[in-house]
């Protein structure tokens, strides 16, 4: 049984910072900026004006994608774990309150990092089949960070440059269900833990990683599709860490770089879990998606994690 | 407020693991190198600067209680999921803890934190679990508390770390139930009630009366987190304390 996945809603700040303006302030040299912006493709990222909060952002996101209908269980993925000071306290009851949903379980999913918001899907998967689950269960994943909140957090060494951006999505039991824009076909975990330092990652084990990231990253989204009784998806609705890294995994993949949605890469360049999702709703409202078009998204995170999970575009109804 | 009819979720074993001694120092021996997870708490007034203690950085690199905890319920027989269970942040959030010890302890299962209960943590993931369990035949559980910063009038917090081997339906210790807020009245009598105001704190009181043969099979216990305004609750029921593992504590260092 396929569960269903509304349209993506997303929520970015009002200003943008440039990836080069970054990278100064960090004290990177000339040749590294270069290769940002020449050879990734990084030339923004979206930043908190003053007076901005990525909370209001996740709260205008979950009230647009929820729509007003009863949701039962709320599931934030997130990366950072440093502002979980700043949601210390009544953040999760404040959460449930401004969206209209004090009642419902709502969890914090992290520590896999950047897949944490596609492994949200998955577990709302769970939620939705379990034993005893009603036909109107929903579940609101959220998804975003605070990549602004210090520049060290959101500088990733040779990679990426990180902003704040949130997407909301609702997990419907029922793909047939109104207001249902995808039906989720299933879902592959990848991991290769001996990366487990993460931002303190040897310059050796930097380049190690780089070497391995492209492979399991195919070999995840290969499961997926498998996992989603599949042989081959239309789309690729990637993680817009850099252009460099979907052209080593287009040529290690077969995938051509065309059927791999990177139109956002250089206006709003790499945002924590939310990429693919949002790669997806700009393709969506772009009219790129036709009904039965399937999609495999891929979120990876580091430590390092992999995560895809494939939909199949379908006609909405209601 | 969940109250499972028939015990979905069981306890097969418990271990522990504390760190009665972490390193804290004064706020104002950072200088001008205060960790970010810090400013917080010094710009809102939460406790004045001159009572501010905060966790030394980790600079050891080690995994901290939550791997001891983990040692100590040993590796399961068949790959689980793990699901990691903190109050908050890491003491260095610049790497992975849940991929170190996955690293560490060959896990096979999948793996994911839950956070944002903070201390009604060791309570409420039990609603989580009677769901995120299904298709699975077990699971373990880590709970960690390892206060970043504290309140040096209250004296300095311990760092400490609970591990569950938990799986759906029948075993030694039965949950009943677990919910926000005050529990609800029962109609069979709870023999203990143990309270306290971080995740573990219940937890490690019920395995020292574990450990002590003070739970008998039919026992009913309650465990009841209270921490400023928020409380969460979990009731327990054993059923077979024979066939329940009992591990820890450990004692990191000691």
């Amino acid at each position: 049984m396929s569960i269903g996945l509304s349209r993506v809603a997303v929520r970015l700040p009002n200003r943008v910072e440039q990836v080069d303006d970054i990278l100064v302030r960090l004290g990177r040299r000339p040749a590294e900026r270069r290769m940002f912006a020449r050879v990734h493709g990084l030339r923004d990222s979206p930043t908190l004006a003053p007076g901005e909060r990525i909370e209001d952002l996740l709260v205008e996101a979950g009230r647009a994608a929820a729509g007003g209908t009863a949701v039962g269980l709320v599931l934030y993925g997130y990366t950072l774990l440093i502002p979980e000071v700043d949601n210390r306290g009544d953040f999760r009851q404040r959460l449930r309150d401004r969206l209209g949903l004090p009642g419902a379980e709502c969890y914090g999913i992290s520590h896999v990092n950047c897949t944490s918001v596609l492994r949200s899907l998955e577990l709302a998967r769970k939620y939705l089949l379990r034993p005893g689950a009603a036909a109107s269960d929903r579940v609101l994943v959220l998804g975003g960070d605070q990549g602004s909140a210090t520049d060290r957090a959101r500088f990733i060494e040779g990679t990426a440059v990180a902003g704040d951006a949130v997407v909301a999505v609702v997990a419907h039991r029922s793909a047939a269900a109104p207001g249902v824009r995808y039906r989720y076909l299933g879902a592959a975990t990848g991991r290769d833990t001996r990366f487990h330092r993460s931002m303190r990652l040897s310059r050796e084990d930097l380049a190690r990683y780089g070497r391995v990231c492209s492979a399991e990253a195919v070999a995840t989204v290969r499961r997926a599709v498998q996992a989603a009784g599949l042989d081959e998806v239309d789309w690729i609705m990637p993680h817009l860490s850099n252009r460099m890294f979907w052209r080593t995994f287009s040529a290690d993949s077969g995938i051509p770089l065309h059927r791999i949605c990177l139109d956002l890469m250089a206006e709003r360049g790499h945002n924590f879990g939310t990429d693919a999702l949002m790669s997806l709703e700009h393709a969506d409202r772009d009219g790129r998606l036709r009904a039965g078009d399937r999609c495999a998204l891929l979120a990876i995170g580091q430590g390092a994690y992999f995560q895809s999970a494939v939909v199949e575009v379908v006609e909405e109804h209601g | 407020m969940t109250q499972f009819g028939a015990a979905k979720v069981s306890i097969e074993a418990v271990s522990a693991a504390v760190n009665s001694d972490p390193r804290y120092l004064p706020v104002t021996d950072f200088g001008g190198n205060l960790p970010v997870q810090v400013l917080t708490p010094m710009r809102s007034g939460q406790v004045p600067p001159e009572h501010l203690i905060v966790q030394l950085p980790d600079e050891l690199d080690e995994p901290g209680v939550a791997a001891f905890a983990l040692a100590a319920l040993g590796r399961p027989a068949r790959d689980e999921p793990l699901f990691l269970v903190r109050s908050g942040p890491l003491r260095d959030p610049l790497t992975s803890l849940l991929a170190r010890l996955d690293h560490d302890f060959g896990w096979g299962g999948s793996e994911v934190g839950i956070t944002l209960l903070e201390e009604l943590g060791g309570t409420l993931v039990f609603d989580l679990l009677s769901w995120a369990l299904y298709g699975e035949d077990a699971g373990t559980v880590l709970i960690c508390d390892e206060p970043l910063y504290a309140d040096a009038r209250r004296g300095s917090p311990r760092f400490c770390a609970v591990g569950l081997r938990v799986r759906l339906g029948p075993g030694p210790l039965r949950v009943l139930g677990c919910g926000e807020g005050a529990p609800p009245g029962s109609a069979a009598p709870v023999r203990s009630v143990y309270t306290g105001s971080g995740p573990c704190d219940g937890w490690l009181a019920l395995h020292a009366a574990l450990a002590a043969g003070q739970i008998r099979d039919g026992d009913r216990v309650l465990l009841r987190t209270s921490a400023r305004d928020r409380g969460g609750w979990l009731l327990i029921e054993a059923a077979d304390v024979a066939g329940l593992e009992l591990a820890g504590p450990a004692v990191p260092g000691g």
